[in-house]
């Protein structure tokens, strides 16, 4: 018993440090494709988020006056039908047919031979083969929508990820400091009609946050001075539902994608980004975590109903 | 954040900033790094990539536990086969049979080549093991000797006589194995007949196969394209139905073959050699043909004709158009084939029923001529059960492709009625083979015990199109052809030696016994006997004021017949209490089947060469419940002869004899003596009397091989291996 708990003791350090070094390695790679890609993709998102920012305002403009839930629905199902056309035409469907062909032939053995214990194993190991196949096939589609679907779920975050503060209710400002400024404690918020500050700034762990109450109804920008420069912030007051930008970064392309409705703090600036603590959507249908679920749903639903009519295969 | 007085503002908004990068990864990186991610909604790249991720989860989840669940059954299903003392492996002599069937390979012609040295993998056989001549059945015709193989029985057991046999009350020809009928009961609303039943397909071939008997015995049997096989039976083993799957119109094959011109008009065929397929005049509007493919009629609509399927074909060069088929466009060059196309004909109510061709652009200028194969069952969506289980024959499909389903996969209407070259009908020929070989070779890696057995067909068809070429004087004969088709013969015999060498490869332990045999033999088919003109000439037989030349027996004054013929092997008696018009009286058939038998043996043709070898009793040589279907006389015709393609219809001329000028240039069903299979073996094989090994004697010998005892009713004898 003494040597089966320390066997799996150490199993389990193991494991634990291989995930540890898998998460490093992964970490590390990410940090070198990242020193590339970004002086690439930064410009490039600088000009495509206004416009996505636009063409997003735009469709939801038409759909404002339906029910919150079928606007994500109809969207949902658009997209579905848009990624399955590009994803016909940008993958090979000759190749992706053969592997999808080859896994359900050899499913099929499984069944067909099943007392021939080698048809078992052999069929086993084609369908990891296949399934190999199928994914290697599916590399090229992948990256070729990874870059539209990324600023779709952008700009679809922004509408349902959070809502709007109501005029009265309470939230907090945040403001990280660069490292080089994180001793900097004085700054000033200029809130105008937007919001009452109630108490800060308070700084700690390189932080300065207030706190604030919401006040006119409207599209505002928040200004704060700090060290002789002045970061701007935007803040929606409203009974419905509207875009809005929880956290306004700077430095990197990652965070365009994932704020893609405000420009980029100025770089190397006193300002490391500048957050609002927006309430999150309740609703099980569009809400918080949740429209991400309901639009992968449906996106998948309406792919996998109209796959026969553009005669795609994935 | 834990030292200031506000709650964090990161939990609260559901992100930490010392994690943003860790999602920024997420965003980009393929599946390995999605493990990582802290927020895996972000992980979502649209349905393709969605469905590529599901789906691979899936499918090794059920991999994984079918795996793990065969391996965790397997012992108990050993265990329930011993209990049920079916150990019959424990007494097999050999853990596996392969029975490889080449149909109408002919024994003269295997000799010549083996000792020409032509045939090296046969050799290697004969040497080894056995090479014997082998005895074939009375008519030797492909569906009655296989009903033989498989059932060890005589036909009058199994009920195989033909192809065709007559209906007795209209006396029309009709299929001899198998009935599709449709469903019995149906709920008719509106416009619509929605069936409440399956259609009735029924096969008529009778006895048990003896892979049956085996599956009785826990031995798995894998069955590839064996005739008469259809509709498929339940036993324990696969089985994919061969001869006698009707195409998608539920005939044995129509071709359709579309033109600009009428059918006889400058170099196109001539409308009397038309069987088996049907043109379609087309209108060419400048560079466009738009026409239909006609399918199998509507039967969920009450007033519903055949179901169509357009197509459009823009002629883009001298030798090049396009096919728009169904949403597919495709590549059409003159003389190619296109590879098999998916189709689709819709019946309304959202029933689909699927089916493959294959198109060859024959022609684009003066003429536009296209042929397109006879629309067969689809495999990955078969209209029809063509197979045991029904998935077999989509598994094929999905590991193969499409492939052939039909019983004559290869078009020899299309070839007689000189639609198709000869290069282009070889092409069938070596691509139905290609696709039986492959499907054989995964029967082989598959079935490691047991039973496994795969016919190829391609041996019978190059023989019938293509003996011609073996005879300058054939009357078929023109001297056409490229050097591919004049050595046709040859080099099918060369390609099947290449088969059974890969075979034997296969094959090569000591647990395994291979047999190598056909059903038959072929020889030429040089001069046709209007069996119908000579019962007439001798009074048998009376027709109508204008009923010469009438097909389908239609010319047949039945008050004053007393014997006819329709189908490929014999003559009826309008026998009466059978026929539905009969006047013959049974008690005096005996004497007049002896009468016509005696005057038609020994029948000479017009230059004094005897014709009809001899005639046989169907009531003296079988013996069963099913003699009586049995045409009352079996014609053994001499080499050469074979009843004419007039009388094979019921369509009497004044003509007894008659020049064969169709490719279809040789045959067997003659004297079956004339024309035994061939017996190839690895290992020695011998009959207990020292008579010739007869194609009944393989069912009750491979029972013997795995220990079962061939059952009282099989007419063949165990052969004796060593």
């Amino acid at each position: 018993m003494h040597a089966l708990n320390w066997l799996l003791i150490n199993l389990g350090n193991a494991a634990q440090w291989l995930w540890e070094a898998l998460k490093s390695a992964c970490a590390a790679a990410w940090d070198g494709v990242d020193f590339v890609l970004n002086p690439v993709l930064s410009p490039v998102l600088a000009v495509l988020n206004p416009l996505c920012t636009a063409l997003a305002d735009g469709a939801y403009f038409v759909l404002s006056p339906l029910p919150v839930w079928l606007g994500l629905a109809i969207i949902s199902v658009l997209t579905g039908a848009v990624m399955l056309i590009a994803f016909r035409y940008t993958s090979n469907q000759k190749a992706i047919g053969r592997a999808r062909d080859d896994i359900t032939a050899n499913l099929l053995a499984l069944k067909l031979f099943k007392d021939e214990l080698g048809v078992t194993f052999r069929s086993q190991g084609r369908i990891m083969g296949a399934l190999l196949r199928l994914q290697w096939h599916m590399l090229r589609p992948l990256l070729i929508m990874l870059l539209p679907m990324l600023l779709l779920l952008g700009q679809m975050g922004a509408r349902y990820q959070w809502r709007p503060l109501r005029p009265g209710e309470q939230t907090l400002i945040s403001l990280r400091l660069a490292p080089a400024h994180a001793s900097l404690v004085d700054a000033q918020l200029d809130s105008g009609p937007a919001a009452i500050i109630e108490a800060g700034p308070v700084p700690g762990g390189g932080e300065l946050v207030w706190r604030v109450r919401a006040g006119e109804p409207g599209r505002h920008m928040l200004r704060v001075n700090i060290a002789g420069a002045t970061v701007e912030k935007e803040l929606v007051v409203a009974d419905t539902l509207k875009r809005v930008s929880a956290e306004r970064l700077g430095s990197r392309w990652t965070s365009q994608i994932l704020h893609p409705t405000e420009p980029l703090l100025p770089a190397g600036g006193p300002v490391d980004s500048i957050a609002i603590q927006y309430p999150a959507v309740q609703s099980y249908l569009y809400g918080a975590n949740w429209w991400i679920l309901s639009f992968f749903v449906l996106s998948m639903a309406s792919a996998l109903l109209l796959k026969p009519v553009f005669k795609v295969r994935f | 954040m834990n030292d200031t007085p506000f709650p964090s503002l990161s939990s609260a908004c559901g992100q930490s900033t010392a994690t943003r990068p860790r999602r920024a990864y997420a965003l980009v990186l393929l599946p390995a790094v999605l493990l990582l991610m802290t927020e895996p909604a972000y992980a979502y790249i649209g349905p393709g990539a969605g469905f590529a991720v599901g789906t691979t989860v899936v499918t090794l989840f059920f991999a994984f536990f079918a795996a793990l669940g065969a391996l965790f059954l397997w012992p108990f299903r050993w265990a329930i086969r011993v209990l049920r003392r079916r150990r019959a492996h424990g007494r097999a002599s050999f853990k596996r049979v392969v029975v490889l069937g080449l149909d109408g390979l002919e024994p003269t012609l295997v000799e010549r080549y083996l000792a020409e040295g032509k045939l090296p993998n046969f050799a290697r056989l004969k040497q080894s093991g056995t090479y014997q001549r082998l005895a074939t059945t009375a008519p030797a015709m492909t569906p009655v000797a296989w009903a033989t193989f498989l059932t060890g029985c005589n036909p009058g057991k199994h009920n195989i006589f033909d192809f065709l046999t007559r209906d007795k009350r209209t006396y029309l020809p009709e299929l001899s194995s198998a009935q599709i009928r449709p469903p019995r009961k149906t709920l008719n609303i509106g416009k619509w007949r929605i069936p409440l039943s399956k259609p009735d397909i029924r096969g008529l071939r009778k006895g048990k196969p003896f892979w049956n008997i085996l599956g009785e015995h826990g031995i798995f049997s894998n069955i590839i394209r064996m005739p008469i096989t259809f509709p498929p039976e339940k036993f324990r083993g696969v089985l994919l139905s061969a001869m006698c799957v009707p195409d998608l119109r539920g005939s044995q094959g129509t071709f359709s073959y579309y033109s600009t011109n009428d059918w006889g008009a400058g170099d196109s065929p001539r409308v009397e050699d038309y069987t088996g397929g049907e043109q379609v005049r087309v209108q060419r509007e400048g560079n466009v043909i738009r026409s239909h493919l006609v399918g199998p009629v509507n039967t969920i609509a009450t007033n519903g004709g055949p179901l169509r399927c357009p197509f459009e074909v823009r002629v883009t060069g001298a030798d090049q158009a396009v096919l728009k088929v169904d949403g597919q466009s495709i590549k059409l060059t003159r003389g190619e084939y296109t590879p098999w196309v998916r189709v689709t004909f819709k019946a309304g109510l959202g029933v689909k029923v699927r089916g493959i061709c294959e198109f060859l652009l024959l022609e684009t200028e003066p003429e536009f001529r296209l042929y397109v194969t006879p629309i067969q069952i689809d495999p990955g969506h078969p209209a029809l059960p063509i197979s045991h289980p029904k998935v077999y024959a989509p598994y094929f499909a999905r590991l193969l492709g499409p492939y052939a389903t039909m019983g004559l996969a290869e078009d020899t209407w299309g070839l007689n009625a000189r639609v198709l070259d000869d290069a282009a009908f070889l092409h069938q020929c070596v691509e139905a083979d290609d696709e039986r070989a492959d499907m054989f070779f995964d029967a082989l890696e598959k079935t490691r015990h047991g039973l496994c057995v795969c016919v190829v067909d391609g041996p019978d068809r190059i023989h019938h199109m293509f003996w011609r070429y073996l005879e300058p004087d054939h009357p078929a004969y023109h001297g056409q052809g490229g050097r591919e088709c004049r050595n046709a013969i040859e080099e099918m015999y060369v390609r099947m030696d290449e088969l059974v060498g890969d075979t034997l490869a296969e094959c090569d332990d000591d647990d395994t016994l291979l047999l190598v045999i056909s059903d038959h033999g072929c020889t030429s088919f040089r001069r046709g006997v209007d069996l119908n003109c000579w019962l007439e000439q001798n009074g048998y037989l009376r027709l109508k004021p204008d009923g010469r030349g009438q097909k389908y027996l239609a010319g047949v004054d039945w008050s004053q017949t007393r014997a006819y013929c329709v189908g490929l092997t014999g003559i009826w008696l309008n026998l009466r209490g059978r026929e539905a018009q009969g006047i013959v009286d049974p008690a005096d058939a005996p004497a007049l089947r002896e009468e016509i038998s005696r005057k038609l043996s020994g029948l000479k043709d017009n230059d004094g060469a005897t014709a009809i070898n001899r005639v046989f009793d169907a009531h003296k040589i079988y013996n069963g419940p099913y003699k009586s279907e049995a045409p009352d006389l079996i014609v053994g015709y001499n080499r050469g002869y074979r009843v004419s393609w007039e009388a094979a219809i019921g369509q009497p001329t004044d003509e007894l004899f008659r020049d064969n000028t169709k490719a279809w240039s040789g045959d067997h069903i003659v004297d079956p003596a004339l024309v035994p299979g061939v017996l190839f073996c690895n290992r020695k094989l011998a009959a207990q009397d020292d008579r010739a090994p007869h194609i009944a004697d393989l069912a009750p010998t491979i029972l013997g091989l795995f220990g079962v005892e061939a059952p009282p009713h099989m007419d063949g004898r165990p052969l004796t291996v060593s």
